[in-house]
């Protein structure tokens, strides 16, 4: 990709922009933290269910413990007396007689210890996967209401003494699990006086599986999770749940409890060892929990809380300029040799540079213009300038610009496709729009030409709040760190540098305890630099909710949005748009350096780039060339440990030896998907990294016990690489292709098992999910449906596959037809799956013939287009080339990864994003483009299209810009305008071709070509 | 149920619940027994809700002082009003802390003086 003089416009598209909608009715409500939890008592809860292995996976007997302060007081085993043989039964009685454990049917384990020890003794609630087991245990279950709408709640008893359980999934990895009120008067009548109620009980429930998420940041079934914290009592196999229940079946059950308490001993030692006193650990969720427990721990009350009334339009202009890290890909499809260079902590190095952790303590924050000030920064700085660490000091300011074929970061549909995708590219823009300086500095940078600036706004903080605590790592008063006086980022990262340095070999106490404490340390750096300044919570708003959307313009409008978005406790939205603009201006100037030294560039991710040799360069110098720009970095280095921010990653050296470069390669097929391999002195791929993008929401065809018979099993273990097998053995095959000069043909038919249909699993994770059972599970018993949280499984329909649907009046409107989406209730087995599979759109059975396999769910994997660049359609190779859009019409969105995991496994799904639509300025505007192509085309025409009738049309172009139903229709509008609008320019360039044509062979001729009458011809091109 | 003395156990949780600690303590005198400790209103019930954990003991004795405190006046600022009573009701329990901080001081003195063989005592 060359950065030199701008192409001419290749596309006219509107833009998206983030924006920021208020509630209506009031300020959004403030977080305003309750008094303190009382935290859970000394009792502890383990319990695990074992199931049957069908679509129901109802109960059959499951195992607990009860512990006190960690000593075990009480084992036992629970059955469900209508799962379970009199002989197994007698299986059951026998072992616990033989092993001094309790056996209780599951309403009485429900009865005297899941409420018994669990509410009444407020127990921890300890689980592995928690959601699935409470289901198996309930025996009825319904939605959830009230701030839990979206949720679960099960009734797990008959006694209505026992309050009902709700479960409301947030991610595949985290759930909010709590007691519903009981149903009786929580508060005495003294209290009733005074219009006070007692507060709800809602038990104190931790999910293994989420809690080692949160604290690692990767995933983990239990078995692994067992083999990573070393319990003494891991997981162990069992494979036989068909069969009766035996003695193995139980042995594998107890120790699964026994397995999921000693992770939970040690991960809540983990949670301790963090420090974060303030947060239980029953309150995090992800890493972001710990993110938010930490700021807590030091006292810092959210910027929020402390400035209410901060100008919601300035937090929209703010939201406007936010656009996430750069993921794109520079050289698509073609074979290069690189070197990985990825950036040191990212962003909380940025954040140290830009000093933002005076934001974070501070009791607000101040702006003022800063026009001419911006402009002159912008003027004068230059590459070199760019090294000194008081130049990014200034880049707190945004920037309203000017676009005239900078390049900037551009939101739009690009090429059709449904989503829309962030991309660098030439934007020019009739209007302003807002931006970071560091952005306008990396257009300066790549383009040599400094965009306009119509205004700028620089922040600085108010002064710090009081109250701020000190924390220490693990109790060491070494490893404190101190957030009025340290620059807490600068601290964390030096902190770990120094932690790390002191790691020998071998596996010491003393290793194990420093290994421990520089995690610590990672996760204090990941979770408090970024996500938790822009986190938004999106939830359905009901019918009467209106909102005011606050957007780059200068006016916010109402709209009735069918989703809105809370902001998360420490939300700070000038922070998380300043450092992602600090890092893609990192980005860019790696890119310039790469220029300058006559490198190219496969792909960015984020934090890193991998630089590209050009064909003639000889490899030293290839080295040498990259060093100087991994040097030109030192300069930038805030800490107080030398070298470079920008360092050389150890995919580039050899895995026999860490200090020999060897040649790597890289295969890039769009933003994060690419691999990175050696090649073997006989030419065959060694993959060192490889991404499994576009593959993850797939079932393991296959795995190591049945791998595929001609691929060389993978040199570096898989985890390093960061795929499974069978991703690993597709990316072989893609790169063998590329080798083999035939990069468009991968075979697929290296393991039989491709050829199986293609499974993803997901669970019913919300009420709406197992409404497509619910024809399944009509006139069974709770026990017997498809349950909330149980596995569900999905397929694919073959492209080519739809049955046509024969319009008999195609003037009519017609509903739009949904396309088919199969699902099957819960299959570990493709062929069951495939059998049972059927519409959830519908209901229809599905043919086993109309499901895609494996092999066709991947066959255009390798082939996956590059939509935001030229030059990255399907079969394109070579150096992708920057758009140059012509941004249109805006349209304002919220959280564009709402349920992204959702997505990922069930396919897009455009109702999840929160849209606000366009601005009652943006609508004006269509309504003037809609009106000038109305002599062009008919309203009929455009009605039809739109599936809209002429008097919709009508309305809309003579309403009110700024009516709830001009608002309503716009977006509808704009895919109309831009439609027609394309329509009327491709239809503008054949006229003109026709009459070069008619001029060059004259008018009869032309029209006998074309096979038309000579009169209408002519009568056509004199319009 | 083989927990030993649920019921008993049972009573403690809620005991604690109501308390709103897992350890409750006495400010003044430093009992830990949870059947024994009270929701003290420094400012009285009814005009602050602040609590602190005293012994049933040290309760009474405070409760006490508490009904010589100025009576409740329909016409005073509510706001003053209460942090003042606080302020009251703070006093008392500081007084019966400096008390025990007293008995403590004797007995340790008693402790370290020597006994009569010439010893000081353990």
């Amino acid at each position: 990709m060359t950065a030199c003089n701008p192409p001419p416009i290749t596309d006219e598209l509107p833009i998206s922009l983030r924006a920021f909608a208020c509630p209506v009715t009031g300020p959004s409500k403030r977080y305003v933290d309750s008094a303190p939890r009382l935290g859970a008592s000394c009792w502890t809860l383990i319990f695990d269910c074992e199931t049957t292995s069908d679509d129901a996976q109802r109960l059959r007997f499951g195992t607990y413990q009860v512990r006190e302060s960690g000593d075990l007081i009480e084992e036992g085993i629970f059955f469900d007396p209508a799962s379970v043989s009199p002989s197994e039964r007698r299986t059951l009685r026998r072992y616990a007689k033989s092993k001094g454990l309790q056996l209780l049917t599951s309403d009485e384990f429900v009865d005297r210890i899941f409420y018994g020890v669990g509410y009444r003794l407020r127990a921890t609630i300890v689980g592995f996967n928690l959601p699935f087991d409470i289901s198996r245990i309930a025996i009825e279950s319904s939605s959830a209401r009230g701030s839990m709408r979206g949720g679960f709640s099960f009734e797990l008893s008959a006694d209505k003494r026992w309050p009902r359980l709700q479960v409301k999934h947030l991610s595949s990895k985290a759930s909010i699990i709590r007691f519903a009120a009981p149903f009786k008067q929580r508060s005495n009548r003294s209290m009733q006086k005074k219009g006070r109620k007692e507060a709800v009980q809602r038990g104190y429930f931790v999910d293994v599986k989420t809690l080692a998420f949160a604290l690692f940041a990767r995933p983990f079934s239990l078995a692994k999770l067992c083999d990573f914290l070393g319990v003494e009592n891991p997981k162990k196999e069992f494979k036989d749940f068909e069969r009766s229940i035996s003695t193995e079946m139980i042995d594998y059950a107890v120790r699964d409890t026994q397995a999921t308490w000693e992770c939970f001993e040690k991960l809540s030692a983990r949670y301790a060892a963090l420090g974060l006193n303030e947060t239980s650990q029953e309150r995090i969720y992800s890493e972001a929990s710990v993110g938010k427990a930490c700021l807590k721990a030091m006292g810092i009350v959210p910027w929020r809380e402390r400035q209410p009334d901060f100008d919601p339009r300035l937090i929209g202009t703010t939201m406007s300029g936010y656009f996430g890290g750069r993921s794109e890909i520079g050289i698509r499809r073609e074979l290069r040799q690189v070197m990985l260079c990825d950036f040191l902590s990212m962003y909380p190095t940025v954040c140290t540079l830009m000093r933002l952790w005076r934001f974070v303590i501070a009791t607000g924050i101040k702006s003022r213009d800063a026009t001419d000030e911006a402009r002159a920064l912008l003027e004068s700085v230059s590459l070199e300038e760019l090294q000194s660490k008081s130049v990014w000091q200034n880049l707190v300011m945004l920037v309203r610009a000017k676009p005239d074929a900078d390049i900037f970061p551009v939101r739009a549909h690009y090429n059709h496709a449904d989503q829309a995708t962030i991309g660098l590219n030439h934007l020019t823009h009739d209007g302003s729009l807002w931006f970071t300086l560091a952005d306008c500095i990396a257009s300066k940078l790549l383009t040599g030409k400094s965009p306009e600036i119509i205004q700028a706004i620089t922040f600085a903080p108010k002064r710090k709040q009081n109250a701020l605590r000190k924390i220490r790592i693990n109790g060491n008063d070494d490893y404190a760190i101190d957030p009025a006086k340290d620059d807490f980022y600068k601290r964390l990262i030096e902190l770990r540098h120094e932690i790390k340095s002191k790691i020998t070999p071998g596996d010491s106490p003393a290793n194990r305890r420093l290994k421990t404490e520089q995690n610590t340390l990672k996760i204090w750096a990941n979770s408090t630099s970024y996500g938790i300044f822009v986190e938004l919570n999106v939830e359905d708003a009901s019918s009467k909710a209106e909102v005011l959307v606050h957007h780059s313009g200068d006016e916010p409008y109402r709209k009735k949005p069918s989703k809105i978005e809370k902001p998360g406790t420490y939300f700070h939205p000038l922070l998380a748009t300043l450092i992602t603009g600090a890092a893609r201006l990192m980005l860019s100037i790696t890119e310039r350096l790469a220029v300058e030294n006559g490198l190219e560039w496969s792909f960015c991710d984020t934090d890193s780039m991998a630089l590209a040799r050009p064909e003639p360069m000889g490899q030293d110098e290839f080295a040498a060339r990259v060093q100087y720009i991994i040097d030109w970095f030192s300069g930038l280095n805030p800490y107080a440990f030398g070298g470079s921010i920008l360092k050389s990653e150890s995919v580039n050296y050899s895995l026999d030896d860490p200090q020999e470069l060897v040649p790597l390669y890289c295969w890039a097929v769009s933003a994060k998907r690419y691999v990175l391999f050696n090649l073997t002195g006989e030419g065959k791929p060694v993959l060192r990294k490889a991404s499994a993008h576009g593959l993850g929401h797939l079932r393991a065809p296959y795995d190591e016990e049945n791998p595929a018979p001609d691929i060389a099993k993978p040199r570096d273990a898989l985890v390093n690489i960061g795929v499974e097998l069978w991703q690993h053995d597709l990316w072989v095959k893609v790169v063998e292709a590329a080798l083999a000069g035939k990069p468009n043909q991968v075979n697929l038919t290296y393991h039989p098992n491709l050829q199986l249909p293609a499974i993803s699993r997901y669970a019913a994770t919300s009420p709406h999910l197992l409404k497509w059972f619910d024809d399944h599970n009509k006139g069974r018993s709770y026990a017997d449906r498809v349950k909330p949280f149980g596995f569900l499984t999905t397929l694919s329909m073959k492209r080519v596959n739809e049955t046509p649907t024969i319009l008999e009046n195609p003037h009519k409107r017609h509903p739009s037809s949904n396309p088919t989406k199969p699902v099957s209730p819960y299959a570990d087995d493709p062929e069951v799956a495939a059998r049972n599979a059927f519409d959830r759109n519908g209901g229809g059975a599905i043919p086993r013939e109309r499901l895609q396999s494996y092999a066709q769910s991947l066959a255009q994997y390798h082939l996956h287009p590059e939509n935001k660049f030229l030059n990255g359609n399907w079969l394109d190779r070579g150096p992708t080339e920057r758009r140059h859009v012509k941004g249109g019409a805006i349209q304002n969105i919220g959280k564009e990864a709402n349920e992204w995991e959702k997505q990922v496994m069930l396919g897009f799904d455009r109702d999840a994003q929160p849209t606000f639509g366009l601005s009652p300025s943006d609508i004006l505007g269509l309504q003037q483009s809609l009106a000038h192509l109305l002599p062009t085309f008919s309203k009929t025409a455009m009605a039809e299209f739109a599936q809209l009738t002429p008097v919709q049309i009508e309305r809309f172009l003579s309403a009110d810009c700024r009516s709830a139903f001009a608002i309503e229709l716009a977006p509808k509008m704009l895919k109309l305008a831009q439609h027609f609008r394309r329509r009327a320019a491709t239809e503008r360039s054949e006229l003109k071709a026709l009459r070069r044509r008619v001029e060059e062979i004259g008018l009869r001729p032309a029209a006998r070509e074309i096979g038309c009458d000579p009169s209408n011809l002519n009568r056509r091109l004199k319009v | 149920m083989t927990i030993p003395d649920y019921a008993k156990e049972v009573r403690k949780q809620d005991r604690l619940h109501k308390l709103g600690s897992n350890h409750p303590i006495c400010g003044t005198c430093g009992e830990t027994d949870y059947r024994c400790l009270d929701n003290h209103h420094p400012a009285d019930y009814g005009r602050d809700e602040a609590t602190a954990h005293v012994c049933a003991n040290c309760h009474r004795k405070v409760s006490d002082e508490q009904k010589d405190h100025p009576a409740f006046d329909p016409d005073a600022d509510v706001l003053l009003d209460r942090i003042a009573h606080f302020l009251l009701g703070l006093a008392d329990l500081l007084v019966l802390a400096v008390e025990k901080l007293r008995e403590f001081a004797m007995a340790l003195i008693e402790r370290a003086s020597p006994d009569p063989d010439g010893e000081a005592q353990s």
